[in-house]
Order: structure tokens, then sequence, then C-alpha cells
């Protein structure tokens, strides 16, 4: 089972169309996917559900009630307890055995990280090692789990633009990073910004996993930097934005050689039908264009797995 | 003057279309606007004096420590022409502008380069070259 959080430290550079369309390409391909919203934006969430039906049935059942029985200093209930089956996406799936499950996110997860911040520190060193790890690594604890009970063949984590306590679970919780970025000069810096962040948590983390023989330490891998939001001319990226491009690969940055183009006709309503756009049949060439690409981007996704 | 084949004219439309800019081309099919023919009489070609190594000066911007000796680079005597910069923007992915002075596009190649690695070793923390 393959675990790969979905990232970067701008806003709005396009995480949650590459992680929701990305998993209903994988499970149309026939794989079982669990996605995890920790957005508590939800817009993950309400990309594969209607809000109205989130509140009815499920706002007690998110990502925020897992993390509140931490918060409670219990120990929270198996990850699958939280998880719901879309109907409306599953039923687009065809005939290949796939599926997309989803752990919901929920607008209240903003201040679980308060909460869970109060269970950091200790008395002393050993206890504030012990605190810590108690409070970053539960997700990983629970992925892990998941793995020998469950069928899943990949878990996609969509992450807020932030480093918060939740962010850093769901990074501890993976072994690979995949940053959408929009080709421009901020949502680049951002790349830097998660670079950063993600060394300074691995360095932390590994230190105080050390300190204990039934942690492992991390090591999650950066597959990539996903460009979204191309704008398309003479068959290329415009000049504007591939000088930035071109700019991440040189500072070394891997990055994914198929992109998510803009097209707003496309991706402007697309989260309200509850059906991700790479599930779609077009007659339009370009907005068929737009849904090859995608196919192209999680072809190669899957590569790098 | 000789007469060219109407094949040769082809070409020179060609090469004229191959010219305009992303946004003049994204024009020409846009009911919008129209096409017209304007001839210009061809300038003399200046005759670089001293050649520059495109590849090397791109080696040696990439390794500045700084954004001052990745300006000294682009300031020698071949350095001095727009034809000299072009193909180092080029190179570069970098979107050049007929209008931009030579001063901008200098600037352009150094924050591409140089300036672009400091900002990340900046934000990563990796320790600036001072």
């Amino acid at each position: 089972m393959d675990v790969v959080a979905v990232i970067n430290y701008k806003g709005g550079v396009g995480k949650t169309t590459v992680s929701s369309n990305i998993a209903a390409e994988l499970a149309f391909r026939g794989k079982k996917v669990l996605l995890i919203d920790t957005d508590p934006q939800a817009s993950l969430t309400f990309s594969f559900i209607t809000p109205d039906l989130w509140d009815k049935k499920y706002k007690e059942q998110t990502i925020k009630a897992w993390f509140d029985a931490i918060s409670d200093g219990q120990e929270p209930p198996p990850i699958t307890d939280f998880v719901i089956t879309p109907p409306t996406v599953n039923k687009r799936l065809g005939d290949q055995g796939g599926r997309i499950d989803l752990i919901c996110s929920h607008l209240g997860l903003i201040n679980v990280d308060l909460e869970l911040a109060v269970l950091l520190g200790g008395v002393n060193m050993k206890q504030t090692k012990k605190n810590y790890i108690k409070v970053h690594g539960k997700l990983r604890e629970a992925i892990s789990a998941l793995a020998t009970t469950s069928d899943y063949d990949i878990v996609i984590i969509d992450c807020p633009p932030n480093f918060n306590i939740v962010t850093k679970n769901a990074i501890i919780a993976s072994e690979k990073i995949l940053i959408p970025a929009k080709p421009d000069y901020l949502s680049t810096l951002g790349i830097d910004y998660l670079q950063r962040s993600v060394n300074e948590l691995v360095t932390e983390f590994n230190e105080y996993a050390g300190t204990d023989d039934d942690l492992d330490e991390i090591s999650p891998e950066i597959m990539g930097v996903i460009f979204t939001m191309i704008q398309i001319t003479s068959g290329q990226p415009i000049a504007a934005q591939r000088q930035f491009m071109s700019q991440t690969k040189r500072l070394g940055v891997p990055t994914l050689s198929n992109y998510f183009r803009e097209n707003k006709s496309i991706f402007a309503d697309a989260p309200q039908a509850l059906v991700p756009v790479v599930l779609n049949r077009y007659t339009h060439p370009t907005h068929s264009g737009v849904v090859t690409e995608m196919e192209n981007v999680t072809t190669e996704f899957q590569s790098l797995l | 003057m000789s007469d060219l084949t109407p094949v040769q004219v082809l070409k020179k439309f060609v090469q004229a279309l191959e010219r305009l800019s992303e946004s003049d081309a994204s024009r020409l099919c846009d009911p919008a606007f129209d096409i017209e023919v304007k001839l210009v009489a061809k300038r003399k070609k200046q005759v670089a004096t001293v050649s520059i190594n495109t590849e090397e000066l791109l080696r040696k911007l990439q390794a500045a420590d700084s954004r001052d000796i990745a300006h000294t680079l682009l300031l020698t005597e071949a350095t001095q022409t727009r034809s000299a910069l072009e193909p180092i923007a080029r190179a570069l992915d970098i979107p050049i502008n007929k209008q931009d002075k030579l001063e901008v596009l200098r600037d352009r190649i150094v924050e591409a380069t140089v300036g672009s690695r400091l900002r990340s070793l900046a934000i990563k923390g990796d320790g600036i070259p001072r």
C-alpha cells in the first residue's frame, strides 16, 4: 500500500484538483483508493459529497473526530470507523474493481491544532519526546495498521497549505510527497518553504524516534512537482509559465513531465457534480485533451510509486 | 534586384509569422482582428565582433555566488547586444519582449540563474555564500 501526501505551502495551487483527479483515474483503472482530507476548508470532501449531506450524515465521522480523541487523551478509534464510500463517483468507475473511499474533513479542524499542541511538552526530555511522538505519529500508526487490515492499494492525503500538527501527521505518515504548483514566482517559492519544513520535520521526528526501539525512522521522498493551471499556446505552456517550470528543474527539484491544464469551463463546476473531470467524456477536443493530459499525469504518477 | 520565386515569398511569410509574439499569434484566429501586410526594408545585419560561448556563460552564471558577479559576467564586450543576450534568455526559457531594454533582459537572466538559486537557498536556510 502506497501512502502519498499532496501538499504545497501556497494556497490555491490545485492540490484538491490533483488529489481528486489522480484518485479517480486510479480507481477507474481498478485501484482501491483511500482519500484523506486534512484541510479544514474541506474542498476535497465537498468534491465528493454535498455539504448538506455532510451536515446531516457525516459531520461526526470526520478526521477531526479522530484527532479529537487524541486531544482528549484517549486512544483514537480505528481509522476505518471514519471511512465513507461516496456514492456518485463510485457509480462512475466501471467494472475494473476500483473504489474510492474518503475520510472527510471538518471546518472545525482548524482548531484541533491548538488542542493537540497542549499535549506537547513534558516534565523532562524523555517525557517531551514521548509526547511529541504521541501527537505527531498517530496517523502514521493508524495508516500502517490499514496496510494489513484493508484492501487499499493507495492512500492519498490532501493537506492544507500550512505546516501545523495535523499536516505534520500527514507528512510523517507518508512515503511520498507530491507537490502541486502553479508555475509562477510565489508558488515556486512555496516549494522551497515546503522542502525546508519537510527536512526539519524528518530530522526532528527521527531524533525523537531514535529513543524508541519500536519506532522506525521516516524518510518521506519528494516524488515531484506537478505543475497545474497551465495555459497552452501553440502546443506548449506559455512562455511566462515555462520560465518557472525550467527554473524549478534547474534548482534540482524533481518535476513531472505531464501537467494539469487551466480550463475554467470544465474545472469551475466539476466539484458540484461530485465527479472529478477525469471521469467525464467530452466531445469538445480541447476538453477531451484536458482529460487525456490528466490520464497521462496518472500514468506518470503510478510510475513514480 | 532578383525576383523571388513564389516558394521563397511564402517562406518569408512563414518567417514573419514565426516572429510573432504569443499574444499576436493567438490574435490570428480572433475574428476581432484583421491581418495587414506591411513591408519594411531589411536592416543590415550587425556583424558580431566578439563571439560568446552561450553554454559556458550559462554555466558560469549558474555557479555565480552573487547577483553582482552575474551582472559582471553580462557586462563584458561580448554581451553588449540584444543578439548576444537573447540566446541566453531563450536557453533559460525567459520570455523575450521586443520592447524590453537590454538592462531588463540582463536582470531577468540574472534572476533566472543566480537569483533563483539565492532565493531558494535563503528560504531553505542552507546558507548563502558570502
